[in-house]
């Protein structure tokens, strides 16, 4: 059966290259980047606690890792890494994560209270590190995020 | 205590640059990269995987040109440039990644665009290649390549009346109907023409008649590209679009389509379907049919941030795309940096696409698929025969082979035989396989049209065929490989037929000249390539004495051998010279003219 394929040339020796069958270009790994655009949950004059990320991904025929990366206000918050562990072949896996964006206050080791990062202005990156992490690529899916939050203050429309 | 609130930041609707931050949807992304996007998902594409190497070339040229050859299912063309030599190159790759070597194209002079780019067309088993080169006086002459011979020759034709054919120039060509595209070339006495769009006759991809074209809008501004668009075929220059209707010669009209927007590189567009896909200056735009184009950049925000470095890297000249169907994709690269319109469901969306190497070309090949074949139960014996030379035709002289072979097994009754040959001596276009004649399997014997080289031996290789298909064994791009028994060398001849000479006449000083008048073998097909000059050797009698060299004289440019010859000599010596062709394996035998008396 013939189905249409696509050759591509390079640039810097004679070699012809077919996209697809594999997850590197020839030989060179490429990462996966996604990043939001800023949304303001609470309106632009609002703030809202961001509290937890859940995070649903599909992997298949490997281990793969996945980066996440919250920014409030511009501001990048600690990446957090997930991995989506065992082999479950061509149908996949599906998973959702729950990432927590609030860190513990502790006195004498004991947790007193819990503080999460509070702004206007939320995004969030998720990406692999194939490369600086040397891993190995292969087929992954990234279907979203939920960002849960608490408004503690909303934008109010001016009165006359 | 109350469920907190979550908001859904899906990641399939693609790249949002262009709207306000109050405005944007949520959904919508700033920067996403290396994936294929469907509705709500993000999956990490599919890489580039390496089919073939062309070891012939060097380490460095690059591959500048892919394209399908549709009669023989599964291969493709390919064309290479080497920086070092500065040589354009085309190759065969099967579906095994097995490269076979097609010849030499161009050599790009100094001060030409590189690295070059090249456009093609293919039709009726012709592939027509282009060098897409702005300035006329760098631009090489259009090369065909007959797919089933697999000849390369120049394109010619008679556009200016007394000087007969000459090579034609075109700066791009494309497919379109039943013809073939031309433009950049005007004639042999106006060739620089860069507004002139030419189109072939039907179904005669090399046949160009000088009637047959069009002047495209202001003279002077170029036409860059094209493509088809529905019922229309898109003439595009730097900053407007014109739309060429109809669909043979008796319709086919040109008239404005987009007043506003052309194309900027000439390999920066697609067709899918009725939609004409392409690059302008302004950034990506799409045409459906006839008429003006429709925005797609705004989106990408190109005049904005620059989302990498990589985004201004490469010089938008060199700018391709191509459309994956599998995907439902259409890619705009430039160089290691993509920009990725997806096109899956009725959401278009854009996402940028990150190269681990540098890309120089594309093409779309139906692969999958093998070379067909059909079981023969004869097979030739090419060692049964013994070569035979036929005599030449004046005036120019050409050698050939007649080639004679056995039959083991038997015959359906319709199979036909391929005789192939190359030389043996040469590297370049002379030392490549072409096919040199079909005939009736039964016949066991077969002259070849034209070869290039005398007094040399050449592979010769034979192999059946039905319906112009091999059998398995014969089924590799390279008759090398073909069974042994199908493969023998053979000496092409050199025969010298008759060679006199005239009176003698004194020139001066001592010296004396004779006219020659010689029937024998001269230059070789003035084919595309080059031709090979002969050697010619000639030694002189005096009254009956010993022969002595006179000297070994390259041929003339066009190929014959000296027209006359001036030697020292006294009044009253009897004279005669002898003459014989110096071959790469061999020699003619020498032949003697009259004897003339010097005055």
């Amino acid at each position: 059966m013939l189905t249409p394929e696509i050759f591509v040339g390079k640039a810097s020796e004679p070699a012809l290259l077919q996209v697809g069958d594999s997850y590197l270009d020839d030989g060179v790994k490429y990462e996966l980047i996604a990043r939001t655009r800023r949304v303001a949950l609470a309106g632009a004059g609002g703030e809202a606690i961001y509290t937890s990320l859940y995070m649903a991904t599909t992997h298949y025929d490997q281990n793969v890792s996945l980066w996440v990366t919250p920014f409030v206000d511009g501001v990048a918050l600690a990446a957090q890494r997930i991995d989506l562990i065992g082999v479950p072949g061509s149908k996949g896996e599906s998973k959702t994560h729950e990432l927590g964006l609030s860190e513990p206050y502790l006195v004498a080791a004991v947790e007193q209270l819990r503080t999460a990062p509070r702004g206007t202005w939320f995004e969030v990156q998720v990406e692999t590190r194939y490369q600086s992490a040397a891993l190995t690529p292969a087929k992954q899916v990234v279907d979203g995020i939920e960002v849960e939050h608490e408004i503690v203050r909303e934008s109010m429309v001016a009165v006359a | 205590m109350a469920e907190r609130p979550r908001q859904l930041l899906p990641f399939g609707a693609g790249l949002d640059r262009e709207s306000g931050s109050l405005v944007v949807d949520p959904q919508q992304a700033n920067d996403i990269r290396n994936v294929h996007l469907t509705r709500g998902r993000a999956i990490l594409r599919k890489g580039l995987t390496r089919k073939a190497f062309i070891a012939a070339e060097a380490a460095t040229s690059s591959l500048i040109g892919i394209y399908p050859v549709s009669a023989a299912m599964g291969h493709i063309a390919v064309v290479t440039y080497n920086p070092v030599s500065r040589g354009v190159w085309m190759y065969l790759v099967d579906p095994s990644g097995g490269v076979v070597t097609v010849g030499f194209l161009w050599a790009i002079p100094a001060g030409a665009t590189t690295p070059p780019r090249v456009l093609a067309a293919e039709q009726y088993n012709q592939l027509i290649v282009a060098h897409d080169e702005p300035v006329y006086a760098y631009r090489q002459p259009t090369i065909t390549f007959d797919i089933r011979t697999r000849v390369l020759d120049l394109l010619r034709a008679d556009f200016a009346g007394p000087a007969g054919d000459q090579n034609i120039h075109f700066r791009g060509v494309a497919s379109w109907l039943n013809y073939v595209i031309g433009w950049g070339y005007g004639a042999d006495n106006d060739e620089d023409r860069s507004e002139v769009a030419r189109i072939s006759m039907p179904g005669e991809p090399t046949v160009f008649v000088a009637e047959h074209y069009f002047l495209v809008g202001v003279r002077g501004d170029p036409i860059v590209g094209g493509g088809g668009a529905g019922n229309v075929f898109k003439i595009q220059k730097s900053g407007k679009t014109h739309d060429l209707v109809g669909y043979d010669r008796s319709t086919f009209g040109v008239r404005p389509g987009d007043e506003s927007f052309g194309l900027i590189a000439s390999r920066a567009h697609v067709s899918v379907e009725s939609e004409y896909f392409f690059w302008s200056i302004a950034g990506p735009r799409v045409c459906n049919g006839a008429g003006a184009s429709t925005d797609l950049e705004l989106p990408l925000d190109l005049d904005g941030p620059v989302p990498d470095a990589l985004a201004e890297a490469t010089v938008k000249d060199y700018g391709f795309a191509y459309h994956d169907s599998t995907e439902g994709e259409v890619v705009f690269v430039f160089g290691r940096w993509a920009y990725v319109l997806h096109t899956k469901d009725d959401a278009r969306r854009w996402s940028y696409r990150q190269f681990g190497v540098e890309l120089a070309s594309a093409g779309l090949v139906y692969a999958g698929g093998t070379t067909p074949t059909i079981a023969l139960a004869a097979d030739p014996d090419a060692n049964g025969g013994a070569a035979v030379n036929p005599s030449y035709i004046a005036p120019n002289h050409h050698p050939k082979l007649t080639v004679n072979w056995l039959n083991v097994g038997a015959f359906v009754g319709d199979e036909k035989a391929e005789i192939w040959v190359r030389s043996t001596r040469f590297s370049g276009n002379y030392g490549v396989w072409r096919r040199y004649a079909v005939v009736a399997a039964s016949a066991l014997t077969a002259t070849t049209s034209d070869l290039h080289d005398f007094l040399a031996n050449h592979d010769v290789a034979i192999r059946y065929t039905r319906f112009g298909t091999p059998d398995p064994d014969y089924a590799s791009l390279d008759p090398a490989t073909w069974p042994a028994l199908a493969r023998q060398v053979q000496l092409t001849g050199g025969t010298i037929t008759s060679f006199d000479i005239g009176a003698w006449v004194a020139a001066g000083g001592g010296n004396f000249t004779a006219s020659i008048t010689y029937v024998g073998p001269g230059k070789e097909r003035n084919n595309y390539g080059g031709n090979e000059e002969l050697d010619f050797e000639y030694e002189k009698q005096v009254n009956g004495g010993a022969w002595t060299p006179q000297q070994i004289v390259d041929g003339s440019p066009n190929g014959h051998p000296l027209t006359s010859i001036t030697i020292a000599a006294v009044s009253g010596q009897s004279i005669k010279i002898r003459m014989r062709v110096v071959g790469p394996n061999a020699n003619t035998a020498f032949v003697e003219s009259t004897a003339k008396v010097v005055p």
